[in-house]
């Protein structure tokens, strides 16, 4: 018993980096929670009931245009001394993951943190991303990085993008990453950047097929705060940007879609339940072809259960996309719609990303608040050399533990918040689709139905005890 | 009016079904001396693989192992050295909630974990 539980600890990398100490929701919470997602879906099923189709327009205020060109190149400055220090310090500074600096500040400042700025300040990262600066530096004085070697291929549309979001995904669930195998993954990453540029062009590269690029440029549609097709600011409600947004090729669903999908993998791995089913082997399907129980093949089945996780998280967003389009054919069954699939596709599944931006934000805050803080005292120490530049260098690796209590309050109501915003918009979709009340009305029961799917599931997730 | 009655019914729905599902608490109402005893043979764990406690609960952890170590409690950041067949304390009080990692740094073994509950 004590080996196994020890198996079962040993087994774990939960994340490349940092522990989110959480524990799991208690059970009544998720009843609570799946139960307010189903009321409030009808709460406002009944608000849409006598609403007129094509009158939901997204209201905002227009703010103008920044004209300080001076603090977009500070900011582009300081993005670009920020990347590469995190490269340098990786290959010469301590390999203590919590002592050099580019861990915290590419794991949780630029990957995570760059998520929720994104979902507050649309377009942020497209005016100081670094490597597009980069690149642009670079067409000054080769302008083949500006225009491209050949044309940017149509059918490659958003799948190297995907690809290196799955990478990504991989690397940050299995790569149990180090200071320096890190800096590599960012040169390594760099160099596909510039070769991408190079060969089609920086513009065409930065909007199809870089992962920061497309991912911060999704999630910005939900910001409340955005630039407009006449590059002026404008304030709006939250997730009012994805509405009339439509996914233009399949792998842009599928991308939203992974986003979705991969981080309730990633909650999902770190259950008992996801465990047991493949070392306790309940259904006796890896005994008999072992010779012995799984739990005692542990040393030589590991690589096996790893390559058996990344298949699952790769077969993932074709899961959900399964569900996905099932639900959209029953709407368009029920409300005997004339538009195709494809296009009842594309139009509804922006409003899917409320709730992936709400299971990202409350399966992993709490890393910004425990490492994340943690950026101030690594810059006074980024090579983790005992160097002390500003007087704050960290001296013990003591966390900032936010109370459960809390997390557990804020989890459930991130995730009614995600929930009610996808219904609602979708719900806008729908009557912007149909040309009548009725239609529209039943064609979102299945989809109401589907998003009750998808909370009711991240909630489950986030109430499962976790492996040993 | 539509989007006055559309807050107004969610959050009477919210609050109603909040006060029928939130259960009385079932944590201890004054803090505890929790004692847990722990042994490390030959690079084998024996002991319960999850600690649990309540916030504000004295944890007092009894280990010994029968190679020189030294063990880990994350996020509270506890270290404790482990001379060879020596009965070794850690005690200290439980202030923060979650779930941190018990390792043992010869080995780098991930042996359990420490589960500490809010007290409400």
């Amino acid at each position: 018993m004590a080996f196994a539980a020890s198996v079962g600890s040993t087994a774990v990398h939960a994340h490349s980096f940092a522990q989110p100490y959480q524990l799991p929701m208690p059970y009544w919470m998720y009843i609570y929670g799946a139960m307010a997602a189903l009321a409030l879906s009808f709460v406002v099923l009944a608000f849409f009931l006598r609403e007129t189709p094509n009158a939901q327009q997204p209201r905002h205020l227009l703010l103008g245009q920044l004209k300080m060109p001076w603090l977009r190149r500070l900011f582009q400055t300081l993005m670009f001394a920020s990347i590469v220090l995190a490269i340098v310090a990786g290959i010469i500074g301590n390999q203590d993951s919590y002592r050099n600096i580019n861990m915290t500040y590419f794991w949780i400042v630029f990957a995570l943190g760059g998520c929720y700025l994104s979902a507050l300040v649309g377009g942020w990262y497209d005016a100081v991303n670094p490597w597009k600066v980069s690149v642009e530096v670079l067409s000054k004085r080769w302008p083949v990085f500006g225009s491209g070697y050949i044309a940017y291929p149509k059918r490659l549309a958003y799948w190297p993008a995907l690809a290196q979001y799955m990478v990504f995904i991989i690397i940050e669930l299995f790569g149990d990453t180090r200071p320096f195998s890190l800096s590599v993954i960012l040169l390594a990453y760099t160099a596909l950047t510039l070769l991408g540029s190079w060969l089609f062009g920086s513009r065409q590269w930065f909007y199809y097929a870089d992962l920061f690029s497309v991912l911060f440029r999704v999630i910005g549609h939900m910001a409340p705060l955005q630039k407009n097709a006449e590059q002026r600011w404008v304030l709006q409600w939250p997730f009012a940007g994805l509405i009339g947004q439509r996914a233009t090729h399949p792998s842009l669903l599928i991308f939203i879609l992974f986003m979705l999908s991969s981080t309730a993998f990633d909650g999902l791995k770190e259950t008992q339940l996801w465990f047991n089913l493949f070392w306790k082997d309940p259904w006796n399907i890896l005994t008999p072809l072992l010779g012995e129980h799984p739990i005692y093949a542990y040393p030589y089945l590991r690589p096996w259960f790893i390559a058996y996780e990344v298949f699952w998280l790769l077969l993932s967003p074709l899961l959900y996309l399964g569900l996905f389009l099932g639900f959209l054919w029953l709407g368009k069954t029920l409300s005997r719609s004339d538009l195709p699939l494809t296009e009842l596709t594309a139009r509804f599944s922006y409003s899917l990303l409320p709730i992936a931006l709400v299971y990202h934000i409350t399966h992993y805050y709490t890393l910004l608040l425990n490492q994340g803080v943690k950026i101030r005292g690594l810059i006074s120490d980024p090579f983790g050399w005992g160097w002390n530049i500003f007087g704050n260098a960290i001296t013990g690796r003591l966390p900032i533990i936010p109370d459960m209590g809390v997390v557990w309050d804020s989890q459930v109501w991130l995730i009614l918040i995600g929930h009610v915003a996808s219904v609602w918009l979708a719900h806008v979709e729908a009557l912007r689709c149909f040309n009548s009340r009725r239609q529209a009305t039943l064609s979102q029961f299945p989809m109401l139905a589907l998003m009750i799917v998808f909370t009711g599931f991240g909630l489950w997730i986030l109430a499962q005890p976790l492996k040993g | 009016m539509r989007t006055v009655a559309l807050i107004l019914s969610s959050a009477v729905v919210l609050a109603a079904l909040w006060w029928g599902l939130k259960p009385t608490t079932s944590a201890p109402s004054e803090p505890q001396l929790r004692q847990y005893s722990l042994a490390f043979s030959g690079q084998q764990y024996q002991g319960p693989a999850t600690l649990t406690a309540y916030a504000g609960d004295t944890l007092r952890l009894n280990v010994v192992s029968d190679s020189d170590d030294a063990m880990h409690v994350h996020g509270y950041e506890k270290h404790l050295v482990l001379p060879a067949g020596e009965l070794t304390t850690l005690e200290f009080t439980a202030d923060s909630t979650g779930r941190f990692m018990l390792e043992l740094h010869g080995n780098d073994l991930q042996f359990g974990t420490l589960e500490v509950y809010p007290r409400q």
